[in-house]
């Protein structure tokens, strides 16, 4: 597929036919040879969007996806560009929260069956998992508007903890008269619950600290325990991306766009369906926010109760909240000039350095943790952004250990209960809503996240700070 | 005749479904889409739901159809066993869902669908076979 490589760890395929930039993949020599060809393929269709700036750019944990390969980033300029909702997925704002405590293994290695039943019955997963709450239209569309702030004025969780999520848990300009009557229905049901898929929560201890500057200032060391929730809006945003999509593949005609794959339809950011599906995505960035927040009022209670001390006392502060299929409004340098772009990032990390308006006060000193979540039986990480990432991905980083086996392979390999016992051999605890779900999940399923994150950092775009290994996983 | 088959991706569940007539097709694309959540066998037809969709032409009609069942689903709790095309004129029909309501203990629940992607969506008629390529984003 024509890769050329730029240097250690960087690779091009120029541009061709009408690509109006090169793309630009990320990775060591072995990872880019096991990336798909339908993923250049695609991560090269992403170049014909209009206003696309750059590269088209494909992260070390980049495979196929649908329209936009799963680990790409474009930039795409504000003015002039379009918008994709292909290029942000269905799952809009899905994404990753760490909670910390001052707890270590020795401290809940007894209890953690316990920990785990209380958790599967606390935070409702999988197919048909219905939430416990029961939110009127009104009161959704509340908090689509106003995200995290919302249900922490409810009671679930700690003002303080809309400081550590990106964009302080609220994206702004959410308009709920932009949704359909459709995705209300698909998000009624499901405010306050995990899915399934890739989604997880899972009881972890920090065995790597990289950076013990940072690690310190983050509230990180060897040896402790945190919890990772990982999942994203649910219905509700696949029913608005959706929506946006069949009006986007109408819209082309309209204005004269024309791309190489339907998925990838887009209409210019500034037309009334570009702004409608933008207003759209951000109540949908919102409906996420939230839902993680409320999981994460779960997971303080069942410890609550196992442990039997308050969540402030076990030190259960929110350390970070990030999306990973989102697009964001942010200024970069083009050609040496300021210029407001649309981030478009699917399967991608925001991982912003220090200095940047998108960090909070209290990462202002040390750029936000950029939180990668692995798979079940292998490690998660955290990193921080640097200004050769700001430079070459707009500050991005990978997502995740990104899949190289088919579901079907997986499930054809092993059943769901054999990767359970293996699991469950090594140490670590597994409850899934579905067995099937489990096997199609099995660690051999995805890139080596290990490798991965060696490769965003020999490309120099981002920083390990400390490593996370599964204790015990409820997934969806 | 083969219902229907599942191809290899990633990510993904990409499928190939088959009907001697576009009503079947419509009823075998739903029975694949629905396997990738749940065991149909496990369904009784135990309540009746309608749903109407249309297109501008077949690729939008059975994309708009899939897109509803996944909503009749996710929206009321519910798993469906069998389709019924009780009306299809031009690109429009009017199908019949059967199922009831999910058990999570009775029904073999597996990975949750978020949507019907348009990622090389296709209907297509061979001879007099019609095919259909769907991939869906799990």
């Amino acid at each position: 597929m024509g890769l050329k490589k730029v240097s250690e760890g960087i690779w091009e395929i120029p541009k061709e036919k009408d690509m109006l930039v090169p793309a630009r993949v990320y990775g060591t020599e072995k990872l880019v040879n096991a990336i798909e060809k339908g993923a250049l393929q695609q991560v090269k269709n992403v170049a014909y969007l209009p206003g696309i700036q750059k590269y088209s750019i494909g992260l070390p944990d980049m495979h196929w996806g649908y329209g936009f390969p799963i680990g790409g980033v474009a930039g795409i300029d504000y003015e002039t560009g379009v918008v994709s909702p292909g290029g942000i997925g269905f799952d809009i704002n899905c994404g990753v929260r760490l909670v910390k405590t001052n707890l270590t293994e020795k401290d809940i290695r007894p209890k953690l069956k316990e920990l785990l039943d209380l958790l599967f019955g606390a935070v409702p997963a999988g197919v048909g998992g219905k939430s416990k709450l029961r939110l009127s239209k009104e009161e959704l569309s509340e908090a689509l508007e106003t995200g995290s702030k919302y249900v922490v004025e409810k009671g679930f969780g700690w003002e303080k903890d809309l400081k550590h999520t990106e964009e302080n848990g609220r994206i702004q300009g959410a308009d709920s008269s932009k949704v359909s009557e459709k995705a209300m229905k698909r998000g009624m049901p499901q405010f306050g619950t995990l899915g399934s898929g890739n989604h997880f929560l899972e009881i972890q201890r920090v065995s790597n600290i990289y950076d013990k500057v940072i690690g310190e200032k983050f509230g990180l060391e060897e040896g402790q325990i945190t919890v990772m929730i990982h999942c994203g809006s649910r219905g509700f945003g696949h029913q608005v991306a959706s929506d946006y999509l069949d009006d986007m593949v109408k819209a082309m005609g309209k204005y004269k766009i024309s791309v190489p794959d339907r998925q990838l339809a887009c209409a210019p950011i500034g037309s009334p369906e570009g702004q409608d599906y933008l207003a759209a995505m951000k109540c949908a960035a919102n409906y996420a926010f939230c839902n993680r927040q409320v999981i994460m009022h779960w997971v303080r209670g069942v410890f609550e109760k196992v442990l039997g001390k308050d969540a402030e006392s076990l030190g259960m502060g929110l350390l970070y909240d990030i999306c990973h299929n989102v697009a964001k409004e942010e200024v970069h340098e083009i050609d040496g000039k300021a210029r407001k772009l649309l981030v478009h990032r699917k399967g991608a990390t925001r991982a912003m350095p220090a200095g940047r308006e998108e960090n909070s006060e209290d990462f202002s000193s040390t750029g936000h943790p950029a939180l990668i979540p692995g798979t079940m039986g292998t490690s998660s990480y955290v990193l921080i952004g640097t200004d050769t990432g700001l430079r070459e991905t707009f500050g991005s980083v990978a997502h995740g250990a990104g899949r190289v086996m088919s579901r079907h392979e997986a499930m054809r390999r092993k059943r769901g209960e054999r990767v359970k016992k293996e699991l469950e051999a090594k140490g670590e605890l597994i409850r899934g809503a579905s067995l099937s779900g489990l096997a199609e999940e099995m660690p051999e399923a995805y890139k080596d996240v290990d490798e991965v994150i060696e490769s965003v950092e020999k490309a120099g775009l981002g920083k390990r700070v400390s490593k996370h290994v599964p204790l015990a996983v409820m997934k969806g | 005749m083969e219902k229907y088959r599942f191809l290899e991706h990633t990510a993904d569940a990409v499928f190939e479904a088959f009907g001697e007539s576009f009503e079947e097709l419509l009823v075998n694309s739903a029975e694949a889409m629905c396997s990738v959540m749940y065991e149909l066998g496990k369904v009784e037809p135990k309540e009746r739901v309608l749903v109407k969709a249309e297109g501008k032409n077949k690729e939008e009609l059975l994309h708009n159809f899939l897109g509803a069942v996944l909503f009749e689903i996710q929206s009321r709790g519910m798993v469906f066993r069998s389709f019924k095309v009780l009306s299809l004129s031009g690109q429009c029909a009017e199908i019949e869902l059967r199922g009831e309501k999910i058990d999570r203990e009775k029904h073999e629940l597996k990975s949750d669908i978020k949507a019907v992607t348009w990622h090389e969506f296709s209907v297509r008629e061979e001879g007099n076979k019609w095919i259909a390529k769907v991939l869906v984003d799990i």
